[in-house]
């Protein structure tokens, strides 16, 4: 008996249908060989075993539950890839700031402690234009500039501020954004950073904010008990909400699908 | 041990280590120090990153009464015989299944497109398959009329939209992004592309403009936006069920266009696609619609470009009802996605065989259904269908594009070549409906099944027992669940949702119980509507 045969032949059986019948020339050969024969039996035997277990049907909030989850574990993996879920090497690496910070500060002290020299301070107003250098004097500190505001940024005052400690911070106008530094020799240096790539924040997706509604309705699955017409009666279970593509009914058949389509 | 020579390194190590944690202190201490020196190199800003916002898309909210859910349980695969109980909380009237979906607002903010997956509940059933007689082969290279087969093949149209929406009351809500809630109106189905049209009384939506289609290329990225359910976890101790509108990005993988340059179809593919990503609307990176994903296989999508999209809602709308979609009658594969050993299966030889395989061009038949307009026309599994009203057929989309042109009942030339003749031959097939004119490829096999036996022509109803009966105020008998508005049955006065108890004095247990029904004589049948007995007479010839 040739190998390949019986490995056709095993094949078809495997893929026939309960109660379908077999080709001609299966049968044929089931006559001939009688270790298909046993394999054709003992699949059929199989088949009806199957076939007699009841239908397992799944809860009726299967699938709700289930795209629940789903959405969660995808809203969970956003926020770890945006950065407001921390890791463990995200953890190591503020640690080791930290620590850096921390002995630097310490190192400051004991420099300062040590030091009798007094600190210049530098502090004075900013300048009017975004991107063009303006003398400033120094040894004019004035009240406004300590405390963060300029007399003559005045009519901009969200542009650039200086802080009580006299160090500057550039802030976003709109369109131009410029960062300003000041010399000793008095001068103040804009420099543009439109040029430059910022880093980029993506902003996690407001969880119960306002693009979060309820439906009106709760979760309840209802039952629909259905005779087939021959005495025996079975019981469906009907989710009340679907997402998606999902059908109330899983069997029923998809609609058309435009893309996969072919048969014209 | 350690050497001299060791420790001196270490030290100097050590040395190191404190210069660089000093050089950082400097930099990083107050401008006390360091104004005295220049900075060049000025920390950078943070720049946040927001999506666009895509305000056309919107969250569909489509609702099933449990007449409706019945019809569709009538019209599934089930082995349906009766009804036999349902529970206290389904209500026929009464909503029982909500879909929740995304929806496309088209660009005059009053029109939305979406993928309803229970469409269907809101159709007519499909008609039952009337097969055109066989007629007797045309001489060869001739060009060949024929027509496809006559009624009952053709789709009803429905009634002006005032007089369906009173009877079938289509419930469909809009959320927008905003979360303004708006009342839709269904106004049909497009058989085509499977999409539903919803449209709203007044221009309440985001108008904006679609993404240009020339500018979509592979690699793009893409966000597929659809409403997703909020987990118990994420809404907390709030009871009930939540939704938010979620987001999947994708990348475009390839761009399929026609003949005619027209976009057909966009595939794109993320490991995050699910089948809930299916209805979902996919927007490029400034939030302009591509269009809508009608198909997913494994990681990757089928998106159905938002120019087809507006031309489906173009039919509907001027229709003003659902459109079936044009039908031939054949099943197919594009010859460049064959191999020649496929293709000399089917009956090509040889060189000629070898030929097609390499110009790469037409539509193989695979199946004819027997009395479609093809099979009328004599078209055969093995023809090559090359060039339609002589465009040439390259792939699937092409084929489809061109048939969508034509409408059900217009004429279409066809070119085809065969295995036997060389020489091509001309047919003009007028295409008829979808007998299946929305569920088309599912249906496609099932054809030849006889549909469920109507009582009366233009009425579905189902056999309800004792239990759902009384429910109803009846004893037993046929429940309603769908009559055609412009029907004999609906004329004489049955109704949705009644229960037909007896039909010439004698009751009614089964759904086949279309023989106590005389087509020449009027017939009498009773029905409890609202717990009230009335008796309806049934003219003759129905």
């Amino acid at each position: 008996m040739n190998k390949t045969d019986c490995r056709n032949v095993r094949r078809e059986i495997e893929e026939a249908a309960t109660g379908e019948l077999l080709t001609t020339r299966v049968r044929e050969h089931l006559s001939r060989c009688a270790s298909c024969a046993t394999f054709g039996d003992e699949q059929q035997e199989l088949k009806n075993m199957v076939a007699g277990l009841g239908t397992v049907e799944a809860p009726a909030d299967f699938d709700f539950k289930l795209r629940a989850r789903l959405a969660a574990s995808r809203s969970a993996r956003r926020d770890v890839l945006s950065g407001n879920g921390f890791g463990i090497r995200s953890v190591a690496f503020a640690t080791l700031v930290l620590l850096l910070g921390f002995a630097v500060l310490m190192m400051d002290v004991r420099s300062r402690s040590t030091d009798s020299a007094p600190a210049a301070r530098a502090s004075g107003p900013a300048s009017e234009s975004n991107s063009r250098t303006a003398p400033v004097n120094e040894n004019k500190p004035s009240e406004e500039a300590r405390a963060g505001t300029s007399p003559t940024n005045s009519s901009n005052p969200s542009h650039v501020q200086t802080n009580p400690s006299g160090r500057q911070v550039a802030k976003s106008n709109g369109s131009s954004l410029s960062q300003f530094t000041v010399a000793r020799n008095g001068q103040v240096k804009a420099t543009d950073l439109s040029a430059s790539p910022a880093p980029v924040l993506r902003p996690t997706e407001t969880r119960m904010g306002s693009s979060v509604f309820p439906l009106g309705t709760s979760y309840q699955s209802l039952k629909v008990s259905v005779d087939d017409g021959r005495g025996s009666s079975r019981t469906i279970s009907l989710p009340t909400v679907s997402f998606g593509s999902s059908r109330v009914l899983a069997r029923n058949p998809a609609p058309v699908n435009a893309g996969l389509r072919d048969s014209w | 041990m350690i050497s001299v020579k060791r420790v001196r390194s270490l030290k100097a190590l050590m040395l190191g280590l404190v210069l660089c944690v000093s050089a950082t202190a400097q930099t990083l201490l107050p401008v006390s120090r360091t104004a005295e020196s220049q900075i060049t190199k000025p920390p950078r800003p943070v720049q946040v990153e927001t999506s666009a916002p895509a305000p056309q898309v919107v969250t569909i909210l489509h609702r099933l009464n449990g007449l409706k859910v019945i019809r569709l349980l009538l019209r599934g695969n089930e082995q349906f015989g009766a009804l036999a109980n349902i529970d206290e909380a389904f209500q026929l009237a009464g909503d029982v299944h909500t879909n929740v979906i995304a929806g496309l607002a088209l660009s005059d903010g009053q029109t939305i497109a979406a993928w309803l997956p229970e469409a269907e509940a809101e159709l007519p059933p499909p008609l039952p398959f009337a097969p055109a007689p066989p007629t007797a082969p045309a001489p060869p290279g001739s060009t060949r009329t024929k027509s496809g087969p006559a009624a009952p093949m053709a789709m009803p149209a429905l009634p002006p939209n005032t007089f369906q929406r009173s009877f079938t009351a289509v419930d469909v809500k809009i959320v927008t992004r905003d979360g303004r809630n708006l009342l839709g109106h269904y106004m049909g189905l497009d058989g085509l592309t499977g999409l539903s049209v919803i449209t709203l009384s007044t221009s309440n939506l985001a108008k904006s403009a679609d993404a240009i289609e020339d500018s979509i290329q592979a690699g793009q990225r893409v966000r597929l936006i659809g409403p997703e359910p909020v987990s118990q976890n994420e809404r907390g101790a709030k009871a009930g069920i939540y939704v938010r509108v979620g987001e999947t990005e994708a990348t475009v993988l390839d761009v399929t266009r026609t003949a005619t340059k027209t976009l057909a179809r966009v595939r794109i593919k993320s490991p995050k696609i699910t089948q809930a990503n299916i209805g979902a609307v996919a927007v490029n990176s400034s939030g302009e619609p591509l269009g809508i994903v009608n198909a997913i296989e494994g990681d990757q999508a089928s998106i159905l470009p938002v120019g087809l999209v507006r031309s489906a809602a173009r039919r509907v709308i001027a229709r003003q009802a659902s459109v079936p979609r044009p039908w031939l009658g054949v099943r197919g594969e594009p010859i460049g996605k064959l191999t020649l050993e496929r293709i000399l299966k089917v009956g090509w030889r040889g060189d000629r065989a070898r030929a097609l395989a390499e110009k790469r061009q037409g539509i193989l038949l695979t199946s004819v259904v027997p009395g479609s307009p093809a099979a009328a026309a004599e078209l055969k599994p093995g023809d090559v269908i090359l060039r339609v009203n002589d465009e040439m057929i390259q792939n699937a989309e092409d084929f489809s594009m061109f048939l969508q042109d034509a409408t059900p009942g217009s004429f279409v030339n066809f070119t085809v070549v065969r295995p036997g003749t060389a020489a091509l031959e001309a047919f003009k097939i007028k295409l008829a409906d979808s007998p299946e004119p929305f569920f088309g490829p599912i249906m496609f096999d099932a054809r030849t099944a006889a549909p469920p036996p109507m009582l009366v022509p233009g009425i579905e109803a189902i056999a309800i027992k004792p239990r759902v009966a009384a429910r109803l105020g009846a004893t037993g008998g046929l429940l309603i669940v769908y009559v055609q508005p412009n029907s004999v049955a609906f004329a004489a006065g049955l109704r949705l949702g009644d229960v037909i108890e007896s039909v010439n004095g004698e009751s009614i247990v089964t759904r086949s119980a279309s023989g106590l029904v005389n087509k020449n004589t009027s017939t009498t049948v009773v029905v409890v509507r609202n717990k009230k007995k009335l008796t309806i007479a049934l003219p003759a010839n129905q």
